[in-house]
């Protein structure tokens, strides 16, 4: 499994990159640090590991750059954009569940997935899509209201 | 003892037995629901029947769980349970490599020589062994998390500092929410919903889950669906032999799976994790761990069903529960008016043995359904990225949803997800973020624990005094020189084959890091 896009805009050491991201990640973490020593000794430790492991790559990705990848992140452009619509759909639906509730939530979801996924956007992927969509929200409702017991979330719109 | 056995035998407890493997795999194959939620839910069914039939249904749903949660985690890179990070490591590279069906014959076959193993000791040795397990306090179980920690240098991929790194970023995670120290909370960001904490199984699915359908969903194009899949005549019967032939691999995780089962609070998923660990360090290829080696799965459910064995024995001896199932199995003990401890073998030893021919029963009978369904099961990778990563998101959905009933948990798993995909295109492997979550909860408290017995006495001593703390740190220190020796000697042979290789004609790589670092090593 490998895709080949091609490689445009200025690239950058993918430890520089790494680096960047453990340091942003730590200072947001320290920033959020109490005082407390048995409650913060083990968080603050593992934070200062983290700045410790991102100078390393630092100097790593200075002096010996090794792969570079694009500054640009391939998702957002190129094939990349197909990413950038999963995962914005991905959240919509999340986002979509406590107000439309879970089953009409996902049943559009599903559908609407993945016939933007297909190759072809034909009747028949429609159909499938659409048989996908009704066969697998049907079991699960079946599978969790009634099996497990678990209250999965009706919307704020229908309650 | 044969008592036991012929009680095991009738039949409706084989009856019970059949419909506690069948929740089971129910359970285990639907990533988010765990062995603890299954038994939890069925709990309520036991009341009305006999201790026996009811123990025996509970017994085989945590056995048939612990086996199950391999089938996400071979076919789709999403463990079922946290018991089945490491079973996905190597199988799904192995479904990928277009050997799906023998990664879950593999898988299948280890369950079942690892719950005989956990199921036999019970029968045989809990009362010695639970005496060594009590031996166990705060700084054993310190030692054993820093132990299992290095693990990362088995599923770090690539860059060991980035696997550290992960590693580390993992138990931050696990931090989040009121310290279980000094009530105070962490890393909430005013967000009340944050002050429980971060559901580990939630977590798990988003780091794993996540990353692997939006890199199906980019690479579509290429591969339209996850893996190949040709059925071929034989192949259970030469993946089993394959196993049987060379034995030492299962036998050591089973064993090591029931030892570490038995310690209250260490469970299935620490098991799993040394358990592979151990197995690469024991293996003459050690470079295709993690990448499509069958020992690496046969590692993880050897031990991971030994350890639901081994987690039962204090329970039924001390009425210290092993492992979260293990403390709802407790339940169904307590709700039948029984009382766990050594006395229960004098007054109901037939009970207690019958348990016991019932775990290893139900691995006979989740192995034979098991077999009958992996060539089914392997098939799910046809179905096409299109249908399959839609379903997969609402499975993991459900999954993060259903364990506490919270939308913040959903939130959660979503947003680690995007976050670990977009960590594992600049080369952070998921494995060890994986990792770091579920140790967090284990070393912590030790460690909190650990130095409040030292402020009595002193911190060398309780740290570094004790004879099984010993042990331990010269394990931790011999696995550490061997992940340094193993790592420098991969790189000093990869040098020299580049040498060797004559020099290729350059071919743009700009996102190949992605498919690759997103669990597929």
């Amino acid at each position: 499994m490998s895709t080949h896009t091609e490689a445009r805009g200025p690239r950058v050491s993918i430890d520089l990159l790494a680096a960047v991201s453990l340091f942003l990640i730590a200072a947001v973490l320290l920033s959020q640090t109490g005082d407390g020593v048995r409650d913060w000794a083990m968080p603050r430790s593992l934070c200062y590991l983290v700045i410790g492991v991102g100078v390393v790559l630092l100097v790593k990705g200075l002096v010996r750059p090794g792969e570079k990848v694009p500054l640009i992140p391939p998702v957002v452009r190129h094939k990349g954009l197909d990413t950038a619509f999963f995962i914005t759909a991905a959240v919509a639906y999340v986002l979509a569940i406590p107000i439309f509730g879970f089953w009409l939530s996902s049943a559009v979801t599903l559908f609407g997935l993945s016939v933007a996924l297909a190759e072809k956007r034909d009747v028949r992927a429609v159909l499938t899509s659409g048989v996908t969509a009704v066969v697998v929200c049907a079991g699960a409702y079946l599978l969790m209201l009634h099996v497990f017991y678990v209250p999965l979330p009706w919307g704020s719109l229908f309650e | 003892m044969f008592e036991g056995l012929l009680a095991a035998l009738t039949p409706s407890l084989l009856l019970y037995l059949c419909i506690g493997v069948l929740a089971g795999i129910l359970v285990g194959a639907l990533p988010g629901f765990t062995a603890t939620m299954g038994a939890a839910l069925m709990l309520p069914f036991t009341f009305t029947l006999e201790p026996a039939e009811g123990f025996a249904m509970l017994a085989a749903l945590y056995v048939a769980t612990m086996f199950a949660d391999s089938v996400p985690a071979c076919l789709v890179n999403t463990p079922g349970t946290p018991s089945a990070v490491a079973t996905a490591l190597d199988g799904f590279a192995m479904t990928k490599q277009g050997r799906g069906q023998a990664a879950l014959i593999a898988s299948c076959f280890s369950a079942l020589i690892g719950t005989f193993v956990g199921g036999i000791t019970f029968l045989l040795l809990a009362n010695p062994l639970t005496d060594v397990a009590l031996t166990f306090g705060p700084p054993e179980f310190f030692w054993i998390g820093i132990f299992a920690i290095t693990v990362i240098g088995s599923v770090a991929g690539n860059s060991l500092l980035k696997g550290i790194a992960g590693g580390a970023l993992g138990m931050l995670i696990g931090a989040v929410g009121i310290s279980s120290t000094g009530a105070v909370p962490r890393y909430t960001f005013g967000i009340p919903e944050l002050l429980g904490g971060i559901s580990i199984v939630a977590a798990l699915i988003g780091i794993f889950a996540i990353p692997q359908v939006i890199d199906m969903v980019r690479n579509r194009h290429a591969d339209p669906h996850v893996a190949d899949f040709t059925k071929r005549k034989g192949t259970a019967r030469e993946t089993i032999w394959g196993l049987a032939r060379r034995p030492v691999n299962v036998l050591r995780s089973s064993v090591l799976g029931t030892a570490i089962g038995i310690l209250p609070g260490a469970g299935s998923p620490i098991a799993s994790l040394v358990s592979y660990n151990e197995a690469k360090r024991w293996s003459k290829d050690k470079a295709s761990f993690g990448r499509g080696n069958i020992d690496g799965v046969v590692a993880s459910e050897a031990a991971g069903n030994a350890a639901a064995g081994g987690s039962i024995i204090p329970l039924v001896s001390l009425g210290i529960p092993g492992s979260a199932p293990a403390a709802v199995i407790l339940g169904a003990l307590l709700l039948q008016g029984l009382k766990p401890g050594p006395e229960l073998f004098s007054s109901d030893a037939t009970l207690v043995y019958t348990f016991a021919w019932s775990i290893i029963l139900a691995g006979v009978v989740t192995f034979v359904a098991g077999m009958l369904l992996s060539g089914s099961l392997a098939r799910m990778v046809l179905i096409p990225v299109r249908l399959l990563a839609p379903c997969i998101l609402f499975l993991s959905v459900i999954g993060a949803y259903a364990i506490r009933n919270s939308m913040m948990d959903v939130y959660l798993m979503l947003g680690l997800g995007v976050a670990v995909y977009f960590l594992a295109q600049l080369g952070f492997h998921p494995g060890p973020i994986g990792l770091g979550v579920i140790l967090a909860p284990i070393i912590e408290p030790a460690l909190v624990e650990s130095l409040s017995i030292a402020q009595s006495s002193s911190a060398v001593e309780v740290f570094f005094g004790r004879p099984l703390c010993i042990a331990l740190i010269v394990l931790t220190i011999v696995s550490m020189v061997w992940v340094g020796v193993t790592r420098y000697k991969d790189a000093r042979d990869a040098r020299s084959a580049a040498r060797m290789e004559p020099p290729e004609v350059p071919v743009p790589q700009a996102d190949q890091t992605t498919s690759e670092s997103v669990g597929s090593r």
